[in-house]
Order: C-alpha cells, then structure tokens, then sequence
C-alpha cells in the first residue's frame, strides 16, 4: 500500500467504481422490469406535488411518501371546517399524489376513491382515478366493483349503486367509511331497518368520536321509526 | 560492532504536517538528528516542551516517518513488522477505552501480537500482578487513577517480552507515590537487562535511571553523553543576584571567567558550588550589599544550561 | 485478515459498553412508538405504515450507528490517543481501517436486529404481522446499505481531522446517494447538456443508495404483507455486489490517504 504511487491508486479506483456503476445500471434495470414502483418521473408528477412527495420521488421512498400523502389526507379529511372547500376538495391532489408515488397503494387509492365518490360526490375525479389505477394494477378486482357502484351512482341508479356497495362492504380489509356510506344512503332511503343494521356495526368497530355521535344519532332516528 | 544497535538514528529531518489534507499546517519538529543506543543501555532524552523529543521518539517507532535520514531499530527499518516486534511503546498519558477492564485491553494487544490463547492469558495476569494491579484486573478503566493507567501502559508495553522499550514522559502528571511507582518498575526493567530509551524533562531521574543523556533543544541534538561524565565535568553551581555590580567588580568576574548578565537592573552570575566563597572574597562587595541565592544547579542541570546558552547565543 | 477481526470484535466490545448504545436503544424504541402512533393516524393501514416506517427507521439507525461509532473512534484517536499504542504493534494501517469497518457493522446489524425486534413486537401487539421474506430481506439490505454507509464515512474520518467536518461530509453523502440514481434519469430525460456531465460525474462518485432500498422494488404486498412475487435471484446479487466493489473502492482510497497520515 505505502508504495503504490497515487496515479495507479486513481487508476484502480476509478475501475473499481465504473464496475460499481455497470452493476448498479443493471440492478436498476433489472428492477425498472420487475419493479412494483416506476423510477421517479418517468410519468408526469401531479400539478400539485407536495415538498416530501417530491423529495421521497427522488430520494427512492415512494412508498413512505405515499403512506405521507395519504396521512395527510386522513388529517385534511377528518378536520371538519374542510367542508367548506368545495366538499373537501383538498382530497383530490392527495389522491393524484397518493397514485403517482404509489400506484400499487390499493387501499389508500380506494380509500380517497370512495371519499371522493360515495361521500362527497367528485364523481368525475374518482372514476378517473379508479380507471386509471384499474389499468395500472389489472389484477386487482376491487377498483373494477368500486368503479361498477361510482358509475351506477352517476347514472343516479341509486338501486344498482347500493347492491354494488353491499358487496363492497362484505370484503374482507375493505375501508370502514363504506359501512357509513352506506348507512348515510339508506337514511336517505328511509331504509331504516338497514341503518340500525349498519350503525350498530360501526358504534361496534369504530373509535373516533365524532364517528360515534353521527352513529348515536341514526341509531336514534332509526329508533322514532320503531328499529 | 558485531551487534548492531538496539537504536541508531542517522540525520533524521522532520517537517511536521497537522490540519485538514487541503490546508496543511508545517513546522520543522527535527533538523538533522542523529544518536545511537546500544543493547542493554538505559538513555535518557531531555528537552524542554517542544524541543523534538516525543516527534523523534515517534520516528523511532514508526509512527512518523522522517523526511530525510534514517532511523533502524536492531538494525531493522523503524516501523517495520519485525522492528515492531522487538520493542514496547509506552506513549504520553496512555489512554485506553474506558469500558474495558485491564485484563481485556491486554488480552486485546496480545491477540495483536500474535500470542497463544494460554501464553497470552499466563502473562497478562503475571504482568499486571507485576505492575501492582492484580486486584482491579477485571475493574472498568474509566475507574483507574491517572497511575494505574500509566502501570496498565506500561504492561501493554512488555507483553510480548521485548527487548527494547520506548517510554514517552513516563513520570508525567504522576504524584510523588506513583513516581517512585514506576521508578521502582523501571529499575526492575534496567536489572532484567532491557535497553530502555525515554523521554523526561525531569532531570532529576534521568541522573538515578540512565547510563547515557541526550539534550534536545529546538529540533536538534545539542549533546550526548555518559552521566557519570557529565557529572564528574560539571560541578553543581548556584545562581546568584546583585542589586549593583561595579566595573571593577565586573572586571574581576571577567578575569575569574565569569559571566555577569542584567535583567531589569538585576545581576546574575552562576557560580561552582566549590568557587563559592573565593568568588565573593575576590568581589570585596561592600556592607549590606550580599548577593541573594536565587537557584541551584545540579552538574546535569549545569551541564544543559550552558548547552541551551551556547546554542541560543550562536 | 485476523487483525482485522481481532481489532474489529474489539471495537465491538468496547463500542457496545459505551453509552453510545443507550442513545441508539431509544431510537430503537421511538421508533416502535412512531409506528404505533402513524398507525393510530392512518388507521386500516396500521400495517403498511408500520412496515414502511419501520423500513425507513432500520434504515436510519444503520447509519447513525456506523456514524457515532467512527465519530467516537476519531474522538478518541485524535483527543485521547489511543490508537498510537495500536499502531506500533505488528498491525498494517490498512488492517485497522478494515477492523473499524467490521466493528461498525457489527454494531450496526445488532442495533436492526434489535430494531426489527421491536417493530415486529409492535406489530404483534397490533394484531397485525410483519414477518415476511420480503420484509426481512428489505431490512438486511437496508443493513448493507449501512455497511458501506460506514466505509464512506471511514474514508471521511482519515480525510477529516476533526469530528465535525467528518459528519458534516459523511451526512452530507448519506442524503445526496440517495437522489443520484434518479437524477440521471431525471437530466437525461430533460437533456441538460453541462448539468448532465456534472451529474454523471457525481453519480459514479457518490454511492447510489436508491439500490439498497428495496421498498420500493420489492413487491413488499398492497394488501397482504405476507405473499410476495419472488424476484430473481440476480436482482439481489447486483446491489450486494456493487456495494461490495463500492465499499473496496472507498477503503482503497482510505487506506492509501491514513498510510500517509501522521499519528
């Protein structure tokens, strides 16, 4: 070692790192046809990209950036005041950005699908989410029957858009807001044997207490109908 | 010579280089150093702060390597693997890792060395018996006192039985039990008739420990010599000052080659011990007007005094 | 070869007995509470952000246990000195650097082994499971990852000479090998002629962490953590393989620069 002269050192080196960046190009390689996850930007970014999206597209964490945007999508959602724009709104970038950074997060994309579908009526933005995540993930039959009871929804096919959802909630790991989307329709429907049915269920599963006062609360109107 | 040297330095040159690899910091530590020490000697190098002493001891183990000149140890390159193998190396304030125990530091040096399992484990428990810490062996050393880590230095040092040992301020920082300590340690290495070279600027122990002294002063080798020599050429002399010194009285310390020299109109003269009395009764100084004993000398001392002057002056 | 191990189980030792680990143990264990507290956050999901949270604290606590390691061993060889003792014995410099880096992953693959341990004791407390192939062999790469981490910041503590510099440089590297590999994808795409070279060049000197993290490759499941498509067995060769010749470039050059340096 002492008596290796610099220029041969540099030498070796630098043949050892080209070799290093050969192995690295095919590892990526190998992974651009395997991978679950395209490499950043290969597809356009969302117009509103947030600064840890951005950062997490670079730096290789697509997933934990994904799991960043949909938590920040939970808080946005669960913060009643965000009503007042436009119905939540706000769900929708999350969403683009959820599916950009992850298109293979199933639950976060039928989580924000049915937020902005069945609960506050951005029709349009969750069929194209839905359809474009469907042709993404192919094997996924979920996206498919969520799309089949957004479509029968827009078609103000109230019947067809609840069968759908019936067995949407008889999936298993299914998101729990579909139970009170339901419940919510069939208050709507005067349906009131199947809104005890389905708030008993959440007053059963859920926690938050916001949830469990609207549950109270359908329980009791269920209850002057005599369920 | 049939045997070569235990220690030979020949013209050793060292520029040392500190700070960052882009901003680096030079000063000249050595300037042409050149000794040598034989088998079974005790040599004893002195200096003040900064003088060279612990840099050309760092040559000599191959921790630095001079820019010019050679330093061999038994005649083998210093730094190699086989000089290492011949000598021990105590440096300045040893430290170790604070969350091993004595007898795993050791344990962990004589793996380094290449020692057998049982070889290695009969002479750590011997060596630290030997150093006065059969009792902590197995304390953490963060519990040692500042002595207790220079004795657990000390047996790193004599692990593998060498022949030669570098000690670099061996006695510093030590309170005056851990001293004699070591002292007592370092004459037990000089009886079993091990070559010994170490660094002080405590004079006083290299005329009890050493055959040979060397004097250091700003990277350069000024001298060289038996102790007994110096000892028997240079007396022990006292320093004395004079409010005032008259020309005639200048002129007879002149004639007796004496040299008088004024700091903030104060005189100074060293005087032999033995001239003491003729050297006042030649200068007839008047009543009240006796010189104040402000230090005094041993012949090593004398001897390096006069050493650093003349080097200083010319 | 010997040397190395001896000096590197002694590193080990003495680095495990140093209040170091308390600092890393909290870590570990804040961790655990992180996942506990993002999966009250993202609810159904607990699962998948226990997991990926989990992936990325394994990830952080390789390399901040290979950093505090050669940060203590650079305090204690510049301040206290101990390594001149080491030095003079019949031990090559080129052996040392080598047992710093075998002690430092040592410690750092007891430090995600204990971290996975928490993660997947938290995740069994939850009612969900984390024990999966893909999700161990995430988690060994991640360990790999902090091996070279540790010959990087090897070679930043033997070009450094103080404990700042070197973490800054080595902190420094940690985040820009993270982006490099998409940033040449990224130029290339946008065909930034002057900035593309500049990229290149960085590209094959910094290390390109992006490789050792399989989360995002690794079909790790969307809703069933447990299966998982088998890769080929290639697409785990090439990262181990790279970061090997990588790390053997750094130590190269490592070695070189601390044969030259003055103790």
């Amino acid at each position: 070692m002492e008596r290796l002269p610099l220029s041969r050192l540099l030498l070796i080196i630098a043949l050892l790192l080209l070799v290093a960046a050969a192995l690295a190009g095919i590892a990526r390689q190998s992974r651009r046809d395997q991978a679950e996850l395209p490499l950043a930007f290969l597809t356009p970014a969302p117009p509103k990209l947030s600064a840890f999206g951005f950062t997490g597209a670079l730096a290789g964490m697509r997933r934990v950036a994904a799991d960043w945007a949909y938590i920040e999508m939970l808080q946005y959602y669960g913060t009643g005041r965000n009503r007042l724009d436009c119905g939540f709104q706000g769900v929708i970038p999350f969403a683009e950005e959820i599916f950009w950074l992850d298109p293979h997060f199933r639950f976060g994309i039928l989580y924000t699908a049915a937020i902005l579908g069945f609960n506050e009526g951005h029709l349009p933005e969750a069929i194209s989410l839905l359809q474009r995540a469907a042709r993404t993930d192919p094997g996924y039959p979920r996206y498919r029957l969520y799309l089949a009871g957004l479509t029968y929804r827009k078609a103000h096919d109230n019947p067809r858009a609840l069968q759908i959802l019936e067995l949407m909630v008889q999936e298993p790991d299914r998101p729990e807001i579909l139970v009170r989307t339901l419940g919510n329709l069939y208050i709507k429907n005067k349906d009131w044997p199947k809104v005890r049915a389905y708030w008993r269920r959440v007053v059963m599963t859920d926690k938050d207490p916001r949830t469990l006062w609207e549950a109270r609360l359908a329980l009791a109107q269920a209850a002057q109908h005599g369920y | 010579m049939s045997q070569p040297y235990a220690i030979e330095v020949i013209e050793v040159q060292k520029r040392y280089q500190s700070g960052d690899f882009w901003r680096p910091i030079k000063a000249q530590a050595l300037r042409g150093v050149s000794m040598q020490v034989r088998p079974g000697e005790v040599y004893g190098l002195v200096g003040v702060n900064g003088a060279g002493k612990t840099t050309l001891m760092k040559v000599m183990t191959g921790l630095l390597r001079p820019d010019q000149g050679q330093a061999l140890v038994f005649g083998l390159p210093a730094g190699s693997m086989a000089a290492r193998a011949r000598f021990g190396y105590l440096p300045e304030l040893p430290s170790f890792p604070k969350y091993l125990s004595a007898r795993e530091v050791l344990d962990f040096y004589g793996r380094l060395q290449g020692m057998e399992p049982r070889a290695r484990q009969a002479r750590v428990a011997e060596l630290l018996k030997w150093v006065g810490l059969a009792e902590a062996l197995d304390k953490p050393i963060r519990e040692y006192s500042k002595g207790m880590q220079q004795r657990v230095g000390l047996a790193q040092a004599l692990l593998h039985d060498p022949e030669l040992v570098f000690l670099d301020e061996p006695i510093s920082g030590l309170d005056p039990l851990g001293i004699k300590q070591m002292r007592d340690l370092f004459l037990s290495l000089k009886a079993q008739g091990k070559t010994i070279f170490f660094n002080t600027h405590i004079l006083s122990e290299v005329e009890r420990l050493c055959d040979r002294v060397g004097l250091m002063h700003r990277g350069r080798m000024l001298l060289q010599a038996p102790v007994a020599d110096l000892a028997s050429r240079h007396a022990s002399t006292v320093t004395l000052a004079f409010r005032s010194l008259g020309p005639a009285q200048r002129r007879s310390l002149k004639a007796m080659r004496l040299v008088a020299s004024q700091e903030n109109q104060v005189w100074t003269v060293a005087v032999a011990n033995a001239q003491l009395a003729p050297v006042l009764a030649k200068l007839k100084l008047p009543r009240g007007a006796a010189p104040t004993v402000i230090s005094a000398n041993s012949p090593l001392e004398t001897a390096f005094i006069k050493a650093v002057r003349a080097e200083e002056q010319g | 070869m010997r040397q190395s191990w001896v000096i590197g189980i002694n590193i080990f030792r003495q680095l495990l007995r140093n209040r170091i680990l308390t600092v890393l143990a909290i870590f570990a264990l804040a961790m655990g509470g992180l996942s506990v507290f993002l999966g009250e956050l993202g609810q159904e999901s607990e699962a998948r952000l226990g997991r990926d949270f989990g992936l990325l604290g394994v990830e952080w606590i390789g390399y901040i246990t290979v950093l505090l390691c050669h940060v203590v061993l650079l305090f204690e060889e510049t301040e206290l000195k101990t390594i001149t003792m080491l030095l003079v014995k019949p031990v090559a410099r080129w052996q040392y650097l080598l047992g710093k880096l075998v002690g430092s992953s040592l410690l750092a693959a007891l430090n995600v082994a204990g971290l996975v341990l928490v993660l997947l004791l938290v995740g069994w407390a939850r009612g969900y499971s984390l024990a999966s192939l893909p999700f161990f062999l995430a988690a060994f790469f991640l360990l790999w990852q902090s091996v070279v981490m540790s010959a990087v910041v090897l070679l930043f503590s033997v070009l450094a000479s103080t404990v700042p510099a070197c973490v800054v440089y080595s902190t420094f590297t940690f985040f820009l090998g993270h982006f490099t590999g998409n940033l040449v994808e990224w130029m290339a795409k946008l065909n930034e002629g002057a900035a593309l070279v500049l990229v290149r060049v960085l590209y094959y000197l910094l290390p390109n962490l992006a490789i050792f993290n399989l989360s995002d490759s690794l079909p790790l499941g969307g809703e069933n953590i447990k299966t998982g498509i088998a890769l080929s067995a290639a697409s785990f060769l090439w990262p181990l393989a790279y970061g090997a010749i990588y790390a053997l470039a750094v130590l190269l050059l490592a070695a070189w620069q601390y044969q030259r340096k003055e103790i």
